[in-house]
């Protein structure tokens, strides 16, 4: 039975050739991207803040921060690709301005769980139908009243109908919904490093039949992957590509 | 060519005196043993991820169905019988063993699996471990008695693995806890670790350093009296 993770289909599907430099032939990447150091350093830093509610505790915003500097120093030891606007200076103002203001606007009540990790064996969840697919991943946040929630810094709001397609909140919810048999509400909440930043919460829901799609899409990726379809997926994304030489030589 | 299904192993002490030697079977070897024998699935659950809250114990129950039966293994991985560079592994190391257990009932293998062992790394290939596994150079021997040597290998074996990006940001968020901050707790590393560069630092090394510093804060940190969470 293939297993495979949400990042892995979402890799996947952004690019099967990148893919496959990145995850079968194991190509060490030249360079980081300093957008995607940042947002683990923000994730970083919630995920302390709540694992602290949690456990009882009420960490002050300057513990919180220490947090977000310490692990944003730690990324910047290995130089990171900068976009023309950002620099480790201005992004590390970001990241304290989006965590300040997360920090404020948090509900009272701690979550139930943060970077929950999850297995389960993936079925059609309307036909019952067994897709022979292990699903792995981690649930960002799970809060009362079964509500899941993904956590992402982003340049840029995201619109509607990119939220009724987003594929990590439908894997989440295929994946609370076969392990509890119910339909979580979801949320996404938008750490947006804009100019003067901001956060955004973005409420969703699947049906049943989203949650089927879903399954269908996961199993035909990971079945993709396990017969050795990697094609590369030409588009704007590719100038900003680790592995764009390596493209470049690829002759299929 | 056929896979072998069993290899010779030294057994040391616990000062890592060979004492002996011991057949042990191989997971590959088990596995096209039971092909041969009509394999037809193998299935696992996790029955427990590791976490702090479980000292970080992995706990996985897998079923292999051959044209026999259906026969079933637990496995378990904790930091107490894994060798350090599977430390970031230990969910699937408890799948691999709990296979290799299946397995070895499915085929009626009676001795102990390679990857069952304390020390056992090949285990910790590619294939085996999947998603974010780190390929290691080398299979560190396997062991019945757990404790690792006091000294880090030598470069060659899979100890020599490189600090990972999660490693020295947890280092980093660590010391943090304590007060060490910015390019305090960057050069608190480099001498800590002996190193010009934390380029030059292995994942071992990085290993040992994260579980000292949870378990007792910096000394500089204790004799200043700033600690501040």
């Amino acid at each position: 039975m293939e297993t495979i993770t949400i990042s892995r289909v979402k890799s996947y599907l952004a690019c099967p050739l990148k893919y496959k430099f990145e995850h079968v032939d194991k190509i060490p990447k030249p360079w980081r991207a300093a957008a995607l150091a940042f947002g683990s350093s923000v994730h970083a830093a919630i995920e302390w803040f709540h694992k602290e509610r949690i456990a009882g505790r009420t960490p002050s915003l300057s513990a919180v921060l220490s947090v977000f500097n310490a692990d944003w120093y730690a990324q910047n030891v290995e130089p990171l690709v900068f976009a023309d606007q950002d620099s480790k200076e201005s992004l590390a103002e970001k990241g304290r301005e989006l965590i300040r203001l997360y920090v404020e606007q948090v509900g009272a009540k701690p979550p139930i769980a943060v970077e929950t990790p999850f297995e389960v064996e993936l079925h059609d969840p309307v036909t019952g139908e067994v897709l022979d697919v292990i699903l792995r991943g981690r649930f960002d946040i799970l809060e009362m009243d079964n509500v899941v929630v993904d956590v992402k810094t982003a340049a840029r709001s995201i619109d509607e109908r990119s939220i009724v397609q987003h594929l990590q909140l439908s894997a989440y919810a295929l994946a609370f919904f076969l392990l509890h048999q119910h339909i979580p509400k979801l949320r996404l909440d938008q750490l947006l490093k804009t100019k003067q930043p901001r956060i955004e919460r973005h409420e969703t829901a699947r049906t049943v039949e989203d949650l089927a799609w879903t399954a269908h899409l996961i199993r035909r990726v990971a079945g993709s992957i396990a017969s050795g379809h990697f094609h590369p997926n030409p588009g704007w994304i590719c100038g900003e590509c680790e592995y764009f030489a390596h493209c470049q030589a690829w002759r299929g | 060519m056929a896979e072998p299904l069993f290899r010779t192993v030294d057994v040391k002490d616990r000062h890592g005196r060979v004492t002996g030697t011991k057949e042990v079977a191989l997971y590959k070897g088990l596995l096209a043993k039971a092909h041969e024998e009509g394999l037809s699935s193998i299935k696992t659950h996790q029955l427990q991820f590791a976490t702090d809250e479980n000292a970080r114990t992995a706990i996985s129950k897998a079923r292999v169905i051959t044209s026999k039966g259906t026969f079933e293994g637990i496995g378990d991985a904790s930091p107490e019988n894994v060798p350090p560079h599977i430390l970031p592994h230990l969910n699937r190391m408890a799948e691999t063993r709990a296979k290799a257990r299946a397995l070895r009932d499915a085929v009626n293998i009676g001795v102990v699996s390679f990857e069952e062992l304390d020390g056992a790394s090949e285990a910790a290939g590619p294939s085996d471990l999947g998603s974010g596994a780190s390929p290691t150079n080398g299979a560190a021997a396997p062991t019945t008695a757990a404790p690792a040597s006091p000294n880090p290998p030598s470069k060659g074996n899979g100890y020599a693995t490189p600090m990972t990006e999660s490693q020295r940001r947890y280092l980093f968020r660590i010391l943090a806890g304590y007060g060490i901050e910015g390019d305090a707790a960057h050069q608190y590393l480099k001498d800590k670790l002996g190193v010009a560069s934390l380029a030059g630092v292995s994942k071992f090394e990085a290993t040992k350093l994260i579980d000292r510093l949870l378990k007792n804060p910096p000394l500089e940190v204790v004799h200043g009296n700033d600690h501040h969470q």
